[in-house]
């Protein structure tokens, strides 16, 4: 993530995030622009949700399924409720591999898309550097850049909007956003 | 079946001077009171057996854990060496092993000795390699169902249901993955994950300030830019250069109005060269300006005005200096009166005193006179003449009185003359000193006036214009000066909009300067970003992500070692399960215990083996067994163990270090009975201080017995191991 992205999100967590809760505006703002990231990278049937579930779905071009569970944070670990383990694990019936995505607010760091086999899913606080060995790094490495240009992108119309105008946003590209 | 027949114990732990102990029968009995010897015999055919393994941490046995004090020591504290020497018998022949260690001496001090059934003699490593082929069972095997020792009956009767899990690892030989399960849970590879996770956040924490420090300033220079009508989509290097282009234009615009030629600029090639290119156009601008007829013009009028402001305030003082003299001179007149007058007043004074003069020395020679007078008629008189001779009167003491009085009245008249001398001498110096101060302010008056004309001469110079007495020089260059602000402002009005157009152009490389500061800026942040990319970054991602992938190597390994370690409980539990219940039920005797089902499971907050012990119905056991029974429960898994890895070795005898501790008659009655059952297929040892089990034993078994007992031990001699017979 360059800097110029790590300042806007930063703007924008300064607006829209509690400073210490993961959840909250600022978090569902992350995970739709996220979303949108994703789309722009060629994956379809994308599903974005609010509340309940997984966070995203999405489906690959040779149709690999995965579901993301979202976490942005400051800290050096994430916390992985049981609903967050049984979400995915819910989702795993109906074809999808578990991804834990991660995007720490600090410089020089990048989306980790963390793919761990569902029984090695843990409960609790997990470090951040530990999900780094099941980490997607080809998916990863073209994630960042797209990330960077839809924040960019975006920044404006987020900031003045919030979560709104990402939900339209959403809406436009035929991503599902579920509330 | 290799079977023990003897051991020669000399210098090992409790045993001192060399004591003999034969194992010929299916039953071997030692027993005797406490520290007495009874285990170190046992613990010697151990040794024998596995030397250094059956010491330390590795050994898995608790009381050879200890350091320094708490060595378990090999050599007795009397002795120089222990040697032990094990003689087995089986089909092939037999063996003599012998085993000996010199008191602090290390490695080199150790030994071992193997003599094959037809003679041959090995040493050392081959002895070791022979040792090992000939026993083909491991040491954790061989404590698990060959010797059982005292502490897994006590540690399995008095810990609680976990600890009693570690027991049951060490009874089921498993004891080594426990260690290395422990090993990789003080080695604490996530702190060293967690320790670098901190110093890099630290490092990004450093970074992260930095980069807020910039864009603080980027934001600040963003407003300004936006203040001077640039936007953020200007905010670039082609809008810099773009500047830089037209900017030039307007310096050639700007020199053309000037009448002049403007020297060849060239725009910067990149943004980097903004500075300089800044600093040229201010230059030139500078010299365009200074170079413009109309600022030369205006800068000599400037100077001209500043010449005539200088002449006039010259003037204007010596005019001031002047008349204050000439006032100074003519209040000095009005006072002392002019030159002539004191002059006349000074003669006249001088004139006096000649006269004063003159009549002092008229008295003073009549003075004389009178006196010689006097003097002639006192020698011509020869009597007290009394008679005046001018007159003819009589006067009493007439000469004397005549000195007198004339004396009295010439004095007088003296006097008066010296005192009226004295004032004219000082009305003289005063007119003399008026006479020179006048002279002086004469002179002084006379330099003004020369200074002054100097200046009207300097004045008329510089005007090129003759000035009589009569002009008024001040005047006549406040005219003059007058009309030079007249033309400086008409010059003034025509730069007024030639000057704007270079305010323009500085207006213009602000903005470029600004550009630059942004772009500057920019390429730093830029620069932080880069850093991510450098090798040294990668390297340091590189060992957090080596760590990461270890800790992650390291779970598998422990997960692996986990399901070893459970796979193998289950198996060997599975193959004794029915001796280790048969046992259990015939020591316990119990109705309520009609069997005994062992259960494994991974242990949730070790990731270790977790025992179940259940009844017939699922129930769990340990909660309402005796100690007794927990007793029963430790030697039926040996038993158990011990009659099913039969097979597995060739080692035919069984050593038990007081198996009884907490059974009671009844159930001590039944192990005695199963002892004499398994004494059919393996000699078996027992060391014990129970007369009880010892009555039972001697009792009970049906074979022919070997019986030792051991007594009087002494620190410099041993124990005593009398054979009974």
């Amino acid at each position: 993530m360059k800097v110029e992205t790590l300042e806007l999100l930063q703007k924008l967590q300064k607006k829209f995030g509690i400073k210490g809760t993961p959840s909250g505006p600022f978090g569902k703002i992350v995970q739709k622009l996220l979303a949108l990231s994703l789309h722009e990278m060629g994956f379809t049937n994308i599903v974005e949700r609010g509340v309940q579930g997984v966070d995203i779905d999405i489906t690959s071009e040779s149709n690999q399924k995965f579901a993301f569970e979202v976490k942005t944070t400051e800290k050096l670990s994430i916390p992985l409720t049981p609903d967050n383990v049984q979400a995915l694990r819910d989702r795993t019936h109906d074809g999808y591999q578990p991804v834990i995505a991660v995007l720490r607010l600090a410089p020089f760091e990048n989306w980790i898309l963390a793919k761990i086999p569902m029984d090695e899913i843990p409960t609790g606080e997990m470090l951040i550097e530990s999900l780094k060995p099941y980490g997607m790094e080809d998916l990863g490495s073209q994630l960042c850049p797209k990330f960077d240009i839809v924040v960019r992108k975006h920044f404006k119309d987020v900031y003045n909007r919030g979560e709104q105008y990402l939900k339209e946003q959403l809406r436009k590209v035929g991503i599902m956003a579920k509330d | 079946m290799l079977k023990v027949k003897r051991v020669e114990i000399e210098g090992f732990r409790g045993f001192t001077q060399k004591t003999s102990i034969e194992f010929e029968n299916p039953i071997t009995l030692l027993h005797g009171g406490n520290h007495q010897g009874k285990s170190s015999a046992l613990n010697a055919i151990e040794w024998c057996l596995y030397g250094d393994e059956c010491i330390g941490q590795e050994s898995g046995i608790r009381e050879r854990v200890g350091t320094g004090e708490f060595t378990w020591r090999v050599v007795n504290d009397n002795s120089e060496k222990a040697e032990v020497k094990l003689e087995l018998e089986g089909e092939e022949g037999g063996f003599t092993i012998t085993r000996a260690e010199v008191k602090e001496k290390g490695k080199k001090g150790k030994s071992i000795k193997v003599i094959l059934p037809d003679g041959t003699e090995k040493e050392g490593d081959e002895a070791d390699q022979e040792a090992v082929k000939l026993l083909r069972v491991s040491f954790k095997d061989f404590t698990a169902t060959i010797y059982q020792h005292q502490e897994t009956i006590h540690d399995f009767v008095i810990q609680t249901s976990s600890k009693q899990s570690d027991v049951m690892d060490r009874l089921l030989g498993l004891s080594d993955y426990r260690n290395i399960l422990d090993g990789i849970k003080k080695s604490d590879v996530s702190k060293v994950q967690k320790e670098l996770a901190k110093e890099f956040d630290e490092f990004q924490a450093r970074v992260l300030q930095a980069i807020k420090i910039m864009q603080n300033y980027l934001d600040d220079k963003r407003g300004k830019a936006k203040e001077k009508g640039l936007s953020e989509e200007e905010l670039n290097e082609n809008k810099l250069l773009e500047l830089a282009e037209s900017t030039i234009k307007d310096i050639g615009n700007f020199a053309r109005l000037l009448g002049l030629t403007t020297k060849a600029i060239f725009p910067p090639s990149n943004w980097k060269n903004t500075e300089s290119f800044i600093n040229e156009i201010k230059k030139e601008c500078d010299r365009l300006w200074a170079e413009s007829p109309d600022v030369k013009e205006h800068s000599e009028k400037q100077k001209k005005r500043s010449e005539m402001d200088s002449r006039k305030s010259q003037y204007e003082t010596q005019y001031k200096r002047l008349k204050s003299k000439e006032k100074e001179l003519q209040d000095f007149e009005r006072e002392k009166g002019k030159r002539e007058e004191i002059n006349n007043k000074k003669r006249k004074a001088v004139e006096e005193i000649e006269a004063i003069e003159k009549e002092i020395k008229r008295i003073s020679s009549k003075a004389k006179l009178i006196e010689e007078g006097i003097s002639i008629l006192e020698s011509a008189v020869p009597f007290d003449a009394e008679i005046c001779p001018l007159c003819g009167g009589k006067v009493s003491n007439l000469l004397e009185r005549l000195r007198k009085d004339w004396k009295e009245k010439i004095e007088a008249q003296v006097q008066e003359l010296k005192k009226q001398r004295k004032e004219l001498d000082e009305k003289k110096t005063d007119f003399e000193n008026s006479e020179k101060k006048l002279v002086r302010l004469e002179e002084d008056t006379q330099t003004e006036k020369g200074e002054l004309r100097k200046a009207i001469n300097n004045i008329s110079e510089f005007l090129h214009k003759v000035l009589n007495d009569k002009d008024d020089p001040a005047v006549i260059l406040s005219i003059e000066i007058e009309k030079i602000n007249s033309g400086l402002k008409e010059i003034e009005d025509a730069i007024k909009s030639k000057r704007s157009r270079i305010e323009d152009i500085s207006k213009e490389t602000d903005k470029m300067s600004l550009l630059y500061d942004i772009l500057l800026l920019k390429n730093k942040l830029e620069e932080i970003n880069q850093i991510g990319s450098t090798d040294e970054y990668q390297k340091q991602e590189k060992i957090k992500t080596d760590v990461s992938n270890l800790i992650r190597y390291v779970e598998e390994l422990s997960k692996i070692i986990k399901s070893c370690m459970l796979k193998e409980a289950e198996e060997k539990i599975a193959l004794a399960r029915s001796a280790i219940d048969y046992y259990f039920r015939k020591i316990t005797d119990n109705p309520a215990f009609q069997k005994l089902n062992i259960k494994v499971e991974e242990d949730k907050k070790t990731g270790g083996n977790f025992y179940i012990f259940e009844d017939q119905d699922g129930k769990k056991l340990v909660p309402i067994l005796s100690q007794g029974d927990l007793n029963s429960i430790a030697l039926s898994i040996f038993l158990g163990l011990g009659k099913t890895a039969g097979d597995s070795h060739p080692l035919g005898f069984i050593l038990m270090d007081d198996p009884s501790q907490s059974l009671d008659a009844q159930q001590k009655t039944h192990l005695v009975e199963i002892l004499n059952e398994l004494s059919d297929i393996k000699n078996i040892t027992v060391s014990t201080m129970d007369t009880e089990l010892q009555q039972f034993l001697k009792d009970g078994i049906t074979k022919v017995k070997t019986i030792y007992k051991f007594s009087d031990w002494a620190p410099d001699s041993g124990p005593k191991a009398s054979k009974e017979i």
